[in-house]
């Protein structure tokens, strides 16, 4: 037994004890010889773990089902309505600070609500936000981050950076041949944030 | 551990981890023992022993319920049962480095005059009660190298020539300091 510390509070080799029963412990035995305290702590303590299902802690919680026809509760991190409601003001807020470029579509929130979900979902389990003690710190700083960016020129700029990285791993090998247009929405942006030459 | 207590006339194991009379690679077999894993075997066990007769009882507390609360309620049992050797794997398991319940309090600190004796071991010394590495008569001590773990083993009054030696000490050899407080190496 390396790298194990054992002790016994007492002498070694340890004896087979034959203490004698005093007078007083000779008359508090019971018929089967157990001692009258020894007999109602295990009665009590049967009787507190009967059968192993009352014991305290052993059963499991009851899983919740939905009755038929209800929507199941929603497991990931943040719920489709929420994260179409966050889309919605973050590119409100751009639209209204950098231009008519940024105006989403309602049918484009349905289209990049689910994705953003996934996203949250896969980013908070990597991360450990569902055992973190500070989710409402953490959701707080995000949905925070997002309306400054959505709100000021350098974020607009760093999220219209992202968005070209993410749109450039879609259009891989088309790239370098397409390029923008110069009537497209984006090209006015760039012409206004790009350092001039 | 099992060395140790496997002599006694009546010893009931509390086995934390399951290490004994496991059926896995390293399992520490303890033949003639009777396995309980609930609390109403151990007390059937028990009764069946009596206030005097050959008791040996190995109790596996997997899935008994809440751990502190099995362990408070089998510490009062093998107190009431009297004149047995009690021993506790893994006793941190239930432990602060400066707190013990009391159930685990009164056997070492009360019921030694009705012939309680507690055995214990760790494998992280660090996270026992500092009243137990104290108040413990005879110890055994094997390699470690940890600092933490090396404070608490010193609380067990070892003298600084065999604390020397702790950190060296080869597989399978022991420190043992007796109530004397002389010590030696060990196999």
């Amino acid at each position: 037994m390396n790298g194990k510390s054992q002790s016994s509070t007492s002498s070694n080799p340890l004896p087979r004890i034959t203490l004698d029963p005093t007078p007083e412990e000779k008359t508090i035995n019971s018929g089967s010889g157990a001692t009258s305290e020894f007999e109602a702590t295990a009665a009590r303590l049967e009787e507190k773990y009967s059968a192993g299902e009352g014991a305290p802690g052993a059963e499991p919680e009851p899983e919740v089902i939905p009755p038929d026809g209800a929507e199941p509760p929603p497991r990931g991190v943040v719920s489709d309505a929420t994260m179409r409601l966050i889309l919605a003001r973050v590119f409100a807020g751009l639209e209204k600070t950098h231009g008519a470029h940024w105006h989403l579509e309602a049918e484009d929130l349905d289209l990049l609500s689910p994705i953003n979900v996934d996203a949250v979902n896969e980013w908070a389990a990597l991360v450990g936000f569902t055992d973190s003690r500070y989710k409402a710190t953490i959701a707080w700083s995000v949905v925070m981050a997002l309306f400054i960016a959505s709100r000021s020129k350098a974020g607009a700029l760093l999220l219209e950076k992202l968005a070209e990285a993410i749109s450039r791993l879609f259009t891989f090998g088309k790239s370098n041949t397409s390029g923008v247009s110069p009537e497209s929405p984006g090209s006015s942006h760039r012409q206004d944030t790009e350092k001039p030459s | 551990m099992a060395a140790k207590f496997f002599p006694g006339y009546r010893v009931v194991v509390y086995n934390t981890a399951g290490s004994y009379n496991s059926t896995g690679e390293r399992r520490n077999p303890l033949p003639g023992f009777v396995n309980a894993y609930s609390v109403p075997e151990l007390c059937a066990a028990l009764r069946a022993a009596g206030s005097e007769g050959p008791a040996r009882v190995c109790f596996t507390p997997l899935r008994s319920g809440n751990k502190r609360e099995v362990f408070n309620d089998v510490c009062f049992l093998v107190c009431d049962f009297r004149n047995v050797i009690f021993a506790v794997e893994e006793i941190w398991n239930f432990q602060a480095p400066n707190w013990s319940p009391d159930a685990l309090n009164e056997c070492y600190l009360q019921w030694a005059h009705y012939g309680l004796r507690l055995m214990w071991n760790a494998q992280i010394p660090q996270k026992t009660d500092s009243a137990l590495r104290s108040m413990t008569l005879d110890v055994y001590v094997g390699q470690f190298d940890r600092t933490l773990d090396l404070n608490a083993i010193a609380d067990c009054r070892l003298p600084p020539e065999a604390m020397a030696q702790v950190r060296r000490l080869p597989k399978r050899k022991f420190i043992h300091r007796m109530e004397s407080g002389e010590w030696r190496v060990e196999p």
